[in-house]
């Protein structure tokens, strides 16, 4: 095949491919370097022999789980510009993890109000910044909610 | 470890692989834009010797202090820094990829030393060994299809037979809609079966096939258009799958692609050819965590305490 038949006349687009155009392992298309960042992310974060042993770091999955979200909450307008948007499907994240660890923050913040607010005047000298990250939670759990019920 | 100039070091590996010409990373820089280096391990997991050392690492020593869990988990948390390191353990991995059978790593697998890596090289041979085999002389590819444009209707009303009711009739109304849902349902039905003809014909070719989540929105061709408009027809991802594909059979896998990319109301993106991420088992047991316990923290007695944030 020539590299025209994946360009006739359908949007078929090829990316990756070995780097430095290896035809001994013939390559069908260009060079490689300029893989989509989402397709590598996709692979890189997700893919891969997780060895344990005398290991100093190991980024098992829960970790990553974690930085996913990070990412999501912090950069999601970002990330969806480069197309990055697999929380988006990914089922262990978007209505699990994340919502476990949402509700789980909250509850501590809530214990935390709580707490305060059993002292004599409490409420009023709650830290606001604790009130307002208790509000931005609240919030971010009912998103999580009304995006699973429209996924069922 | 210390490096000369009396700075800890860590080292970080990137694959596991066959044996090569190690020309091939010579212009390739790593993650801590250092040399790479390689791992032999020889013999079986018994103990005995064997003949050659046929088991490699692909390793570079870098900074402990830009590679410590802290500072590596600020840096995954800015997309910029996540980037460049995504980037370049990839370069790394397609390298070695392109010239010999290659096992990738988890992206950040750090050891104390090179002892370290060989300890479990050793330990895991077996694995490792049976993980190459299955690779070897293949490569992974990737395919994302979407609903082909143009999408089923473009503005144009799904046109109307004629009728002896009025066109403003109540009746004549429910008609035209439960006839537009009738046509939607149809045309997904149609979309779903191509789905399932072309994963099929490719898997046919393939020796192994790996679904992958599906994306929402169709990012390369969106550069010509500003800010994020709201997904259409042709954004919605009908299948996302990497497939193992012999490097002998990788022309005839491309011309399926290219004949359903005609024959079906498709469009087919391919990415590839990959290292076989998607073809390397994830965990390999270490005899401490169950199958399918996933979960499980490494319980080494000589790893240091995790910090959490």
């Amino acid at each position: 095949m020539t590299q025209g038949d994946f360009h006739r006349d359908r949007p078929v687009v090829s990316q990756g491919g070995w780097p430095g155009g290896n035809l001994a392992r013939q390559v069908p298309q260009g060079q490689g370097g300029s893989a989509n960042l989402a397709d590598i992310l996709e692979r890189v974060l997700d893919k891969g022999i997780v060895i344990a042993g005398d290991i100093k770091i190991n980024l098992v999955d829960v970790e990553l789980l974690t930085i996913k979200l990070r990412l999501r909450i912090a950069s999601v307008d970002r990330a969806k510009e480069m197309g990055i948007d697999w929380w988006e499907s990914d089922p262990s994240l978007s209505s699990k993890a994340a919502d476990r660890r949402l509700v789980e923050e909250n509850e501590q913040l809530r214990r935390q109000l709580r707490q305060r607010s059993d002292m004599p005047g409490a409420l009023e000298s709650a830290d606001p910044a604790l009130v307002e990250e208790n509000r931005r939670l609240r919030e971010q759990l009912a998103e999580q909610e009304s995006g699973r019920e429209e996924d069922s | 470890m210390t490096s000369a100039d009396g700075r800890l070091t860590a080292v970080y590996a990137y694959a596991v692989c066959r044996p090569f010409e190690t020309d091939a990373l010579s212009d390739v820089k790593g993650v801590g834009g250092g040399q790479l280096r390689t791992l032999a391990v020889s013999g079986s997991s018994d103990g005995n010797a064997t003949d050659h050392e046929d088991l490699w690492a692909v390793v570079e020593t870098v900074p402990a202090a830009d590679f410590g869990e802290e500072s590596l988990h600020r840096r995954f948390e800015a997309l910029p820094e996540l980037e460049q390191l995504a980037r370049a353990h990839h370069t790394v991995v397609q390298t070695l990829g392109a010239v010999t059978a290659t096992a990738p790593l988890r992206l950040a697998t750090l050891y104390y030393d090179d002892d370290g890596v060989r300890t479990v090289l050793r330990r895991e041979a077996e694995q490792l060994r049976a993980a190459l085999d299955h690779i070897a002389g293949r490569a992974e590819w990737g395919i994302k299809a979407y609903a082909s444009p143009p999408p089923r209707a473009t503005g144009r009303p799904v046109p109307a037979p004629p009728s002896e009711l009025g066109p403003g009739s109540g009746r004549e109304y429910l008609r035209r809609r439960k006839a537009e849902r009738t046509s939607a349902q149809d045309a997904r039905d149609v979309l779903d079966r191509a789905v399932t003809e072309l994963d099929a014909a490719l898997s046919a070719v393939a020796v192994d096939v790996h679904h992958l989540p599906p994306r929402l929105a169709a990012a390369p061709d969106r550069s010509d258009t500003p800010g994020l408009s709201a997904p259409t027809h042709e954004d919605v991802n009908l299948l996302n799958a990497a497939y193992l594909v012999a490097d002998d059979d990788a022309a005839e896998f491309a011309s399926v692609v290219d004949l359903r990319a005609h024959a079906l109301p498709l469009r087919i993106e391919v990415t590839g050819p990959w290292a076989p991420y998607s073809f390397t088992p994830r965990d390999l047991g270490s005899g401490r965590s169950g199958p399918g316990d996933e979960r499980t923290e490494s319980a080494d007695p000589g790893a240091p305490p995790k910090s959490r944030s």
